[in-house]
């Protein structure tokens, strides 16, 4: 699976892939998508990468992305810590809005919870999978 | 819609099991896979579709058609991914237990 | 004063933490600070809960929307235990520091104050699913004190006992709690009384009742099942007396204080309380009677005290029970959690001085001639347990007579012949210990102790301090209640230490006579018994379940993850059949029809899924089987399309795009796949029954996908999805905001499989570094 051709598409096709995750993870509230689907086209397109990209020798360097699991898990528990220390019960979720009409910018801790829920997804796909891609082959 | 729902999440479930029921590891990753789509499969069709049923993504105005159940579509979600990992770690302790013992094959009663 | 509440709560709780990491001298001192300041915040308290009858109630919010709350009350009743807790605890601290030395470690002392948080929580939760939590937390914390030493058989043996017996009673307590609950409409014991009317209303009343008395007189070490309390002497002294005779067996008293506001009215409260009570007074009195060691002696006298504790509350009417307190209660509670504590730490003592606490032993080397101080303490001790005038048991004997005699309900006369009876077996075995104590036949003393110098004053000032209001009390019992336990409460004229001739006198003056005549019997025909059969008879029973359940695994997990799978799922579809069953298909109401549209595109999809399932079984090269599954999945992402289920379908393709990178990744480092390892028998046998299941699932997907809910759970979820959370994907909504705790234990999920690969894989990447 080295082949010019898939390096050359995998290259290009990451950072889209990425561009694009983060769009399904901001729009996830309102329309298909969320912190599942977008850490999993996350993880999909880094694997497509690796797979591609990666030369025999590099394979050992071991990814930490399992980084990303905890600081993930911890903004998801965070997110609903902010509630409880304003005397709410756990995960009660707030919203703000800047601006008004159409135009206007709507934030609220739900995004948060769903980039920690992005986190998991995607530092574990990765890490799972890269445990096993990381040995040669018999 | 519902009957051809049922009927190919009982397909699944039945090969999935069948699978799982060998002591090969692989078998068993295959089966298992091919069981969590159909336990999902099988979810969503029990929470039942309305007819003209529209996707529970609420439009500005009220559009009179009803709306397919997101719960069962959330629970479906997570249960997708949670089946990955589960998976994941399946072929982990197969490929563990194939470098330790040699063997792709769980132990077990022989004839019951 | 909410601070305060909490503080009570939380510092005992702080001190065990800190206590783990601290070296065992300063987790001692610690130890000592905590009960001193949990004693400084109640002291204040004291008059205001007590004499006014004032009544904290702190809201605390645990779980809203099940109506779950984790409040906290301070009463006059809750008060009270937390001075005694507190009171109690800190003397026993400092004996503790002085009777154990290096033995202490930082976690009994972690243990220790533990469970004096523990029962300042139980003493002063309004909610009942808090006093739960924190009463099993005593359970545990008792198991590990009286395990403490873990190599003593004696020790392993008596811990595994009360933790069973005390254990099964916590479930029993939760069991009537929930059922409590469930009648009530709410956990909280503050708003019960105002609903006693709609529990009086229920069937379900006594069993609530029965269930939730199950766990106070398992507790409180009640017949049948005081069993667990004498084995539980094998805790060092000051364990014994702080968690066996002065608090912990306390709480099932303080429980049933609770529940009598609630059920007060139930026609079976009182009896029972009054049968099993007195019950276990007479049990434990006789056992007292009989036993030789010392411990055992007071533990079988403390079983009969809380015989009369808890029969004092199934003799006054509901209408006389003033905040879950009962006349006499808080002095029969004081009384006897001071004097037996007291008599515990002096046993201690005495062990460690003397080597021994066979009376048998003590009594032929008339021992206490060389140790008049302790001599005299014990005697004192003996003096209150036997209810002899000018201590304070004397008064806690003769209220509980009178409040017999003042009782009206069928069987009176017996009760009081019972009390008497109890009575007199207090007085001998309280003459057992006490003339020994002083008198007996001179003997050369065989020296097995520490020397004199080798032992810590304390040993003796701490029970001194406990006895000290005994004696005030026998000397002045009118103002040591009337001022200090119960403020306000006028008592009548015969609560004195003298009073004219009537009817208690003579019941007390013949409860001595008997006694004594008792006492003169056992001394002429007094054998050494074995052991109580009570004992034995539990400990087979429990070796016979722990038989049965090891036979029970060996014929359920034969190995074999094939047999495993299908016990598993032969109950599930039974269950699934069951609820099926109960349906039985009367309502064939709302079947779908209109359908035309998504009909003509199913069939693609369908296909694709059906030919993918079987030929991922049938082909035997492992990649085609591979693609065969991951055809099926990609199909199904275009069914979740007919669903309306656009979330499901990316979810679904990704996944499957995922697992089939990852399969394909994996399979290759595995052997190649041969023909299926089963025997033919099998694969037709394992076909049949997966074919059966299938089958199964998809009657009750079709059975329940044709009937629609009456009230759909994502119906209210659809209309709250943009008012309240703001967002239109309601499945994202519902991940995200409504169930997000579930959301949240999912990806914990996930992370804890991939942490599990990792684990799994570094251990082969270690095995290869050690191999190069």
């Amino acid at each position: 699976m080295n082949s010019f051709l898939l390096r050359q598409v995998a290259r290009g096709v990451l950072p889209v892939a990425v561009l694009f995750a983060v769009y399904l993870l901001l729009r996830g509230h309102d329309a298909p998508g969320g912190g599942f689907v977008a850490g999993l086209v996350t993880s999909a397109a880094v694997i497509l990468h690796a797979l591609a990209n990666v030369a025999p020798h590099k394979r050992r360097r071991r990814p930490r992305v399992l980084r990303s699991v905890w600081i993930g898990l911890l903004v998801a528990a965070g997110t609903g810590l902010v509630a409880v220390a304003a005397g709410k019960p756990f995960l009660t979720h707030s919203h703000f809005d800047i601006g008004s009409g159409h135009g206007a910018l709507h934030l609220s801790t739900t995004l948060l919870f769903d980039v920690g829920v992005f986190l998991v997804v995607v530092g574990s796909t990765i890490t799972a999978l890269a445990a096993f891609a990381e040995e040669e082959p018999r | 819609m519902i009957a051809l729902a049922a009927i190919l999440a009982g397909i699944l479930v039945a090969c999935g099991l069948y699978l799982m029921l060998s002591r090969n590891l692989q078998r068993m990753v295959i089966g298992f896979l091919l069981l969590s789509n159909g336990v999902n499969l099988l979810v969503l069709t029990a929470a039942g579709l309305p007819a003209r049923a529209a996707p529970p993504l609420l439009g500005e105005g009220a559009s009179g058609s009803p709306f397919a159940d997101p719960l069962a579509q959330a629970f479906i979600l997570t249960a997708i991914v949670i089946g990955l990992g589960m998976a994941a770690f399946l072929v982990a302790l197969s490929t563990r237990l194939h470098e330790a013992s040699g063997r792709d094959d769980v132990e077990g009663d022989d004839e019951t | 004063m909410h601070t305060i509440l909490i503080a009570i709560v939380a510092i005992p709780f702080v001190g065990a933490a800190a206590a783990l990491v601290l070296s065992s001298r300063w987790a001692g001192r610690l130890a000592l600070l905590v009960p001193a300041l949990v004693l400084a915040l109640s002291v204040p308290r004291w008059p205001a809960a007590a004499g006014r009858g004032e009544t904290v109630l702190v809201p605390i919010a645990w779980f809203p929307s099940a109506g779950m709350t984790a409040s906290l009350r301070l009463d006059h009743l809750g008060a009270f235990f937390v001075l005694l807790v507190a009171g109690v605890g800190l003397g026993i601290v400092q004996y503790s520091r002085a009777y154990l030395g290096r033995n202490a470690t930082p976690r009994f002392w972690a243990v220790l104050l533990a469970f004096m948080g523990a029962m300042l929580a139980i003493v002063l939760s309004d909610s009942l699913l808090l006093l739960f939590v924190f009463w099993e937390l005593t359970t545990l914390a008792s198991f590990l004190l009286i395990g403490m030493d873990g190599a003593a058989p004696e020790a392993r043996s008596g811990a595994i006992r009360a933790f069973l017996v005390t254990g099964a009673g916590g479930l029993s307590l939760l069991a009537g709690i929930l059922v409590l609950g469930q009648i009530a409409g709410t956990y909280d014991l503050s708003s019960m009384p105002a609903r006693a009317e709609r529990i009086m209303a229920s069937p379900a009343r006594d069993v609530a009742l029965l269930l939730m008395l199950v766990g106070a007189f398992t507790k409180s070490a009640q017949f049948p099942f005081h069993f667990w309390l004498p084995g539980a002497m094998a805790a060092p002294a000051p364990v014994s007396a702080f968690l066996h005779s002065a608090t912990m067996v306390k709480a099932g008293i303080f429980l049933v204080g609770r529940l009598s506001p609630i059920f007060g009215a139930s026609p079976a409260f009182q009896p029972i309380l009054l049968t099993v009570g007195l019950t276990t007074f007479l049990v434990g009195g006789w056992n007292a009677v009989r036993a030789w060691d010392l411990k055992k002696l007071l533990a079988h006298s403390t079983v009969a005290n809380l015989g009369v504790l808890t029969a004092l509350y199934g003799i006054y009417p509901p209408a006389d029970v003033h905040g879950g307190i009962v006349r006499g209660e808080l002095l029969a509670i004081t009384s006897h959690a001071l004097y037996k504590s007291a008599l515990f730490l002096l046993v201690g003592w005495m062990e460690k001085a003397s080597g021994t606490r066979d009376l048998s032993i003590l009594k032929e080397e008339r021992w206490f001639r060389r140790e008049p101080i302790g001599g005299v303490l014990i005697g004192i001790g003996a003096l209150t347990m036997g209810g002899f005038p000018f201590v304070l048991g004397f008064m806690s004997k003769e209220v509980f007579l009178q409040a017999l005699l003042d009782a009206r309900f069928p069987g009176a006369v017996a009760a009081v012949a019972a009390a008497v009876l109890g009575g007199a077996m207090a007085v001998v075995y309280a003459l057992k210990l006490f003339v020994s104590t002083f008198w007996g036949p001179e003997l050369p003393p065989d020296w097995r102790g520490y020397p004199r110098s080798e032992i810590s004053r304390w040993l003796l000032v701490v029970p001194a301090i406990l006895l000290l209001p005994h004696v005030i009390g026998g000397i002045a019992p009118g103002w040591l209640l009337g001022s200090v336990l119960e403020p306000g409460t006028d008592w009548p004229a015969w609560f004195a230490v003298w009073h004219h001739l009537d009817r208690i006198f003579l019941l007390s003056v013949s409860t001595l006579g008997i006694g004594i005549a008792g006492y003169l019997l056992w001394r002429r025909y007094a054998r050494v018994p074995a052991q109580a059969e009570t004992e034995l008879a539990f400990d087979r029973l429990a070796s016979t379940l722990l038989g049965a359940s090891s036979a029970f695994s060996r014929a359920a997990q034969a190995g074999g993850h094939s047999r495993y799978l299908a016990v598993m799922l032969l109950f599930g579809a039974a269950a699934s059949a069951a609820a099926l069953c109960e349906g039985s298909f009367p309502r064939l109401r709302g079947a779908q029809t209109s359908w035309s549209v998504d009909l003509l595109a199913a069939p693609l999809p369908a296909a694709i899924i059906a030919a993918g399932a079987v030929l991922a079984v049938l082909v035997q090269d492992r990649v085609s089987k591979i693609i065969f599954m991951a055809a099926a999945g990609y199909g199904l992402a275009v069914f979740y399309v007919l669903f309306r289920a656009p979330d499901l379908v990316l979810t679904q393709i990704l996944v499957e795009t995922v697992s089939l990178i990852l399969l394909l990744l994996v399979f290759q480092r595995l052997p190649r796949l041969g023909p299926d390892e089963r025997s033919r028998g099998r694969r037709v046998a394992h076909g049949f029954f997966a074919a059966a299941l299938g089958l199964g699932m998809a009657v009750l997907a079709w059975a329940s996908g044709i009937h629609p809910a009456g009230h759909p759970a994502g119906a209210e979820q659809l209309a709250l999805s943009l008012p309240e959370a703001k967002g239109r994907n309601v499945v994202n909504v519902i991940l995200v905001d409504f169930r997000g705790a579930d959301t949240l234990g999912e990806i914990t999920v996930l992370a804890v499989a991939a942490i599990g690969v990792v684990a799994l894989r570094a251990k082969r990447a270690r095995a290869r570094a050690e191999e190069a």
